[in-house]
Formats: C-alpha cells, sequence, structure tokens
C-alpha cells in the first residue's frame, strides 16, 4: 500500500483530489465529511454507507473475474488505472451499456448495479485513489 | 478409431484412456525428441482439448470465435477452413476464457460445439455445413466450452453457465440429421431428469437401492432448481457393451450455500445413462449441499480392475473435491474413494456406507454462514484436479494425473439472481499449498484399484494439460510455463522437455502417418488456471504475503496460439527407429 500522504501529494494539483484528501483526513478523525464527498473512508477498510454497498455490488457481479480481486487487471483492464482518467459519465455510459467487443457484459439489466453505480464509482475511485484497500470492507461505525 | 495411427476423438477413445498404442517414440529414445512442424492458430485465448488426426488430414480448433481448419498432413496446408460469424455477446457470458474443448468425428463429419450453443456438423471432406442445432441461450448465461462426443451414431453435448444459474442438461442428437434425441436434465422433476424412480438406482447405506420420487426436488428450496445448475462441460465417456454413457454434472446454482439448503442434487453428481433414451440407469452425487464449487465435471476413465480378488467393469473418476473415486460402472456400487492429494482438508474421508463426505466444520463455509470468510480450505475451487483429463496406461494399470495442488479462502456472501448477470456469491482467494514443497502442481500415478498414489511428481503450477500415456512406457504432460514433458511411467523420471512459446492448457495426443509417430500439443495459456486462478495470488489483506504466483507465471508466459508437432530425427520411420 502506497501511503495516504504520498498519493495527496503526487495528486495535489488536481481539484478532485484535493477534495478527496481532504475528506479522507476528516474521516480519519471520524468527523461528517463535505456533503460533495466522493467517498469517506476510515483505516483503509471503512467506508460510509454508499461506497460500502458499491463495494457489495463490485463483488456480487463478479467483477473480479476480469478485473481482478484487486482491481490490478485480468482479462480486464486495470481499474486502479482507468478510473484515474475515466471520468464520471463515460464510467456510467460503460457499466450500463458494456463493451461487447472486448468482452465486457452491459449491466443495466442488473438492479444491484442501476441502485449502486454512483456508490460503485466511488468505491473504485477510492481503489485507484490508493485511499480504499482492497478486500473486504465494512462500515464506518 | 480403432487405428492406433489416428487420433480420432478427443480422448483417443470412448473409455477416456487418452492411451496410443505407438511406440515408435519410447522411453529410450525420447530424449531425441524435437519439432517437426508448427502452426499458428491465429487466436490468443486459452487453447484446451486437441486436434484430431483422420487419415491424411488433421482437424485443428481454436478458442472462440471457434475456428476449425482442415490440414493436409502430407505438406501442412489448408484443406479447409470453417470461421463461424458468433455474436461478440457471448463471450462476456464466458467470462474469462473462451475456451474450446475440441472437435468430434463421425460418419464423415466434423462435429463443433460452438461457444453460442450452437452444434454444428461439417462435412470434414469439405468443411461445408452439413446440419446445425441450438442447445441454449447465451442471454440467459448459457454457453458451451465443452467438446462434443460423438458415440456410436449419436453426438452427445452439454451447457456450461453454472455461475449463471444456468440448469444443466445433458443432450443427445442423431449424427445423420442432428435430430434431437433426448435432453436429461440435472436437476428438477423426474421426467425431466430423465430417471425411473423405482429402477434408477443410487449408492445408499451400503448398498444400491432406488432414487425413490422426486429426487431432485425434494433437495431444493422452493423452486431453486430451475437456477440449479449441475452443468456438463466435462469429457463424456461411452461403454458400448452396457450402451450406457458417462458424465459428471456441476456445481448448484450460487456458491453461497447458505441460500440454497439441501443436498441440491443431482449437481455433483456422476451419472450413467442409456445412449439411446437418456434413461438414467445410476447416479452418484459425490458433493452433496456443495460449499466449495467442487464441480462434479471431470472425466471417467472406463477400465476393467480387479478389486478384493474380483474382477470388476470400473469407472475411475478424479473429482474436484479431491476424492479419486472407483464405482462399478455397470451398477453404482462405490468400491474405492480416497484422496489423490494428502493435504486434502474439507473432508477427512467419504464415508463407504453412505458415500458422503465426512465434512470439517473448520472448513466449511455453509456452517459459518454467510460474511465469514473460511481460511485454508484444501482444495482450492478450482480443484484438486480440474478438466485437465488423466491417461490409463494399460500396460501398467497406472493412471496418470494431472492435478493442482492449491489452497484457498472462501467468504460466501447473498446474491440476488438476474438473467445473464454472474450468480457466484463468494469471494476467493487461491494461493499454493502451506506446508507443502510450494508448488501449485503435482503429476502423479494412481492405483485406481487401491486408491493409492504410487508416484508424485512435483511442479511449480498447476498441471491444466491432458495427459497422455503412449505403449512406449513414457507419459506426456504440459506445464503452464509452457513445457512440454515426457516422463517414465514407471517412475515419474522426467526423460524430455521441451519449452514452447506459451504455457500449455491442452491435452497431448499422438498419431502415426507415413510410418512415422509424431506427437501434438497446443501452446496457448488461458482458462482458470492461467486467468482466473491467478487473480487471488497477490492478495495482500489475508496477511499471506506476497505468495507471488500470479507475477511469476507472467515470468515464464504470456497469451499464445500455436500447434506443436514432435518427431524423432530422421525422415523416415526406419530412421527414427534407428
Amino acid at each position: 500500500m502506497k501511503s495516504g500522504s504520498k498519493t495527496c501529494a503526487m495528486k495535489w494539483t488536481r481539484a478532485v483530489a484535493i477534495a478527496l484528501c481532504a475528506v479522507s483526513a476528516s474521516a480519519n478523525d471520524a468527523k461528517p465529511a463535505a456533503d460533495n464527498a466522493l467517498y469517506q473512508v476510515k483505516d483503509g477498510n471503512k467506508v460510509d454507507p454508499k461506497t460500502l454497498m458499491g463495494w457489495k455490488t463490485w463483488r456480487a457481479l463478479a467483477c473480479e473475474r476480469c478485473h481482478g480481486a484487486e482491481q490490478e487487471g485480468l482479462v480486464g483492464p486495470p481499474l486502479v488505472q482507468s478510473l484515474k482518467t475515466l471520468s464520471k459519465e463515460d464510467f456510467h455510459t460503460t457499466i450500463m451499456n458494456g463493451r461487447p467487443e472486448k468482452g465486457m457484459p452491459p449491466f443495466n439489466a442488473s438492479p444491484m448495479v442501476n441502485q449502486n453505480w454512483e456508490g460503485l464509482y466511488a468505491y473504485l475511485k477510492g481503489r485507484s485513489d490508493g485511499k480504499i484497500q482492497p478486500g473486504r470492507l465494512s462500515a464506518i461505525e | 478409431m480403432a487405428k492406433p495411427s489416428n487420433w480420432a476423438a478427443q480422448a483417443g477413445d470412448y473409455a477416456n484412456h487418452r492411451y496410443s498404442d505407438l511406440k515408435q517414440i519410447n522411453a529410450s529414445n525420447v530424449a531425441q525428441l524435437q519439432v517437426a512442424w508448427t502452426m499458428s492458430t491465429g487466436v490468443l485465448r486459452g487453447h484446451e482439448g486437441s486436434p484430431l488426426v483422420i487419415g491424411d488430414t488433421m482437424y485443428i480448433h481454436t478458442p472462440f470465435p471457434n475456428n476449425v481448419y482442415a490440414i493436409n498432413l502430407k505438406d501442412q496446408t489448408y484443406k479447409w477452413k470453417y470461421e463461424p460469424k458468433q455474436d461478440t455477446s457471448v463471450v462476456p457470458v464466458m467470462c474469462c476464457d473462451t475456451v474450446n474443448r475440441g472437435a468430434a468425428y463421425g460418419d464423415g463429419k466434423i462435429l463443433l460445439q460452438q461457444a453460442d450453443t450452437t452444434l454444428v456438423a461439417l462435412d470434414a471432406n469439405s468443411g461445408k455445413v452439413v446440419w446445425q442445432a441450438k442447445n441454449g441461450d447465451p442471454k440467459i448465461g448459457e454457453t458451451n466450452t465443452n467438446a462434443p462426443h460423438v458415440f456410436k451414431d449419436v453426438v452427445v453435448t452439454g451447457i456450461s453457465g453454472g455461475e449463471f444459474g444456468v440448469r444443466g442438461r445433458l443432450l443427445a442428437y442423431d449424427l445423420k440429421t442432428g435430430k434431437k434425441l433426448w435432453t436429461a436434465w440435472s436437476t428438477g422433476p423426474d421426467k425431466e431428469l430423465l430417471v425411473d424412480p423405482a429402477k434408477t438406482m443410487t449408492w445408499t447405506n451400503g448398498k444400491l437401492a432406488a432414487i425413490g420420487a422426486d429426487s431432485s426436488v425434494k433437495t431444493w428450496k422452493g423452486e431453486q432448481w430451475k437456477l440449479g445448475g449441475g452443468t456438463t462441460w466435462g469429457w463424456y465417456a461411452y461403454d458400448p457393451k452396457l450402451n450406457l454413457v458417462y458424465y459428471g454434472t456441476g456445481n448448484p446454482g450460487t456458491w453461497n450455500p447458505s441460500q440454497r439448503p439441501g443436498d441440491n442434487k443431482w449437481s455433483m453428481t456422476l451419472f450413467a445413462r442409456d445412449l439411446n433414451t437418456g434413461m438414467a440407469k445410476w447416479a452418484y452425487q459425490m458433493t452433496p449441499h456443495d460449499e466449495w464449487d467442487f464441480d462434479g465435471v471431470n472425466e471417467n476413465l472406463l477400465v476393467d480392475l480387479t478389486i478384493k480378488g474380483k474382477q470388476v467393469p470400473a469407472l475411475v473418476h478424479f473429482d474436484r473435491n479431491g476424492f479419486g473415486y472407483t464405482l462399478n460402472r455397470e451398477t453404482g456400487e462405490l468400491l474405492v474413494a480416497e484422496k489423490y492429494d494428502p493435504k486434502v482438508n474439507w473432508a477427512s474421508k467419504v464415508d463407504m456406507q453412505t458415500g458422503r463426505p465426512i465434512v470439517d466444520k473448520k472448513y466449511s463455509p455453509g456452517t459459518t454462514g454467510a460474511d465469514v470468510n473460511v481460511k485454508d480450505i484444501c482444495p482450492a475451487a478450482l480443484g484438486s484436479k480440474d478438466q485437465q483429463p488423466a491417461s490409463y496406461d494399460r500396460k501398467s494399470g497406472l493412471i496418470l494425473v494431472p492435478t493442482n495442488h492449491v489452497c484457498m479462502t472462501y467468504e460466501p456472501f447473498q446474491i440476488e439472481y438476474t438473467a445473464g448477470q454472474p450468480y457466484v456469491g463468494a469471494t476467493l482467494t487461491m494461493y499454493p499449498t502451506p506446508g507443502s514443497h510450494g508448488g501449485m502442481g503435482n503429476f502423479i500415478a494412481w492405483d485406481a484399484a487401491q486408491g493409492k498414489i504410487v508416484w508424485s511428481k512435483s511442479e511449480r503450477f498447476s498441471v491444466w494439460s491432458g495427459a497422455l500415456a503412449t505403449a512406449g512406457d513414457i507419459a506426456f504432460y504440459g506445464t503452464l510455463e509452457g513445457y512440454l514433458k515426457a516422463v517414465s511411467i514407471k517412475d515419474g523420471k522426467e526423460l524430455w522437455k521441451f519449452k514452447t512459446p506459451s504455457g500449455i492448457i491442452g491435452n497431448v495426443f499422438t498419431y502415426e502417418y507415413a510410418g512415422k509417430q509424431y506427437v501434438g500439443i497446443y501452446s496457448g495459456i488461458g482458462g482458470w488456471a492461467g486467468i482466473g486462478m491467478a487473480a487471488g495470488l497477490t492478495e495482500s489483506t489475508e496477511g499471506l504475503g506476497a505468495v507471488g504466483g500470479y507475477k511469476d507465471l507472467a515470468k515464464y508466459t504470456t497469451l499464445g496460439g500455436s500447434l506443436f508437432i514432435f518427431a524423432l530425427p530422421g525422415n523416415s520411420a526406419t530412421t527414427a527407429m534407428r
């Protein structure tokens, strides 16, 4: 795992990243985060309810079968990398419509994805940012 | 098929022996084996199965899009190519690899089971489609990876999709016309199972007894049998004397056992069925109420053994669950069930009275329940052996078995079914068996009458390649690093190896052309071993450290797609035999 501060420093010039770092810091102090925060994380493996549902969606749809248990990429691309550049809009389009020619199925028929795709985006962003650890997550107490 | 010069079926015969009487290449000269010719398949995915050889023609198949090439052995030119147009939407539901285990031959036709569930019969001379039939619907996750099998004048095929809530079945078609003869479901009402409640037998309480009415539906909660799994993607066998087809069924729907109470019959089951009617003569469930994804699809080798002084028409099956089973193939009587990897720990043994495994609660995700991570279960979900078929040496009576030596953590979780979406419900990590040689595979010789390992040769990675034994007293197999190896059947000593460009998950085959013996193998990594299995090997959250399996494999190999054909030096049989 990269250290949190290092990840922050690397992305300091990006407005989004600044916000994330701030969120992360406040979460570590177990204080409520800003309303516009993408995700909250504590100790690397405790997250806000929306992000938790995002991870559960990742798990239920067996995304790791193609993208790897740590989003490191297998047959599918490494999402820890992809999410550094993929916009939320493009993420939404991809997960709903898939990329059938590349082997990515459309998930628009999945109620779980329809309900939780934003949480899933937040989870993957957190993984990509190095803020959320791979593996099992639980709710912030 | 009767001619040893041909390799006219995936297993070389009906009995799944994968044995050849050819002995030009043998223990004393195999060290001189060299490449005779090679060919690209043009596809970079997992290459399972093997080509077929009939007379002067070799038939090569590829992973998705499932091309078939007929090759003139005289000069290695193409006679014809069949390149089906399949909807690419089938690829995602095959996640994560698009393997195909090969073609079949009969009545002047090449049979191909395409990924999109189309079964096609091609004219072996021209490659033109003679007939085609459809087995299933990819939109609900139904696909095919299995080889079709030709037994007499019947084509037998199955279905994949155990991770998509597919309801498994075996299907039979008329070889001449493609007319469907019967469908035998793995789960559901008696009529659809093709069983006779009073006559279909199973091993219970130390004897064979009729399975009784509603044997499947009463072992499921509500109508869960409709998503029951029990898919049929393995290698089938046929006994012409008994007119019985043998095959196994896969895991029950969802890997979260708490969600589907009951024995979940007839998932994880060996079936013996009449070739003409599909009616089951007997059934034996190896892993009732699966909690580990121990599919029962592995091949059955039909061999005649002497057990406790009695001659028995036997069937030998190396299950994913780590037990090597020997049954009487005529009656279904359970004779032997012993671990073929001593590190198997999920069950202490199989109770020979009930035929059921004695499960260790410590390694039972169904006991610990959802959202609990159960650690160090051996074997892992891909089993002590997966589809990679074993070989029976008719001379020594030994069975040569390519195996996995991998353990896992298993955490089940609640999951809802959506048609066409994965229906798994468990998170797994896999790693080399702790407290062993550090490798993830073994190549073993097995005594099926005793249920004992005779010798075991360790391998760095799972041996995911089908074995071949020959009358030359040698056995061949491939490794995930890409080596094709020849070993002495007597003691497992390595006699020769050759590094192909990519990892090997195909099956070794042999044939004779113009008086010379050839041995061949596909080189092209993929399948669960090459991709899915590797997923867990960098797991860092569970304190396993960097076991490095995945990174290790990447050091040795990458995707490929080629065919390698080997022979002894020299241009003629005489020089080769010198």
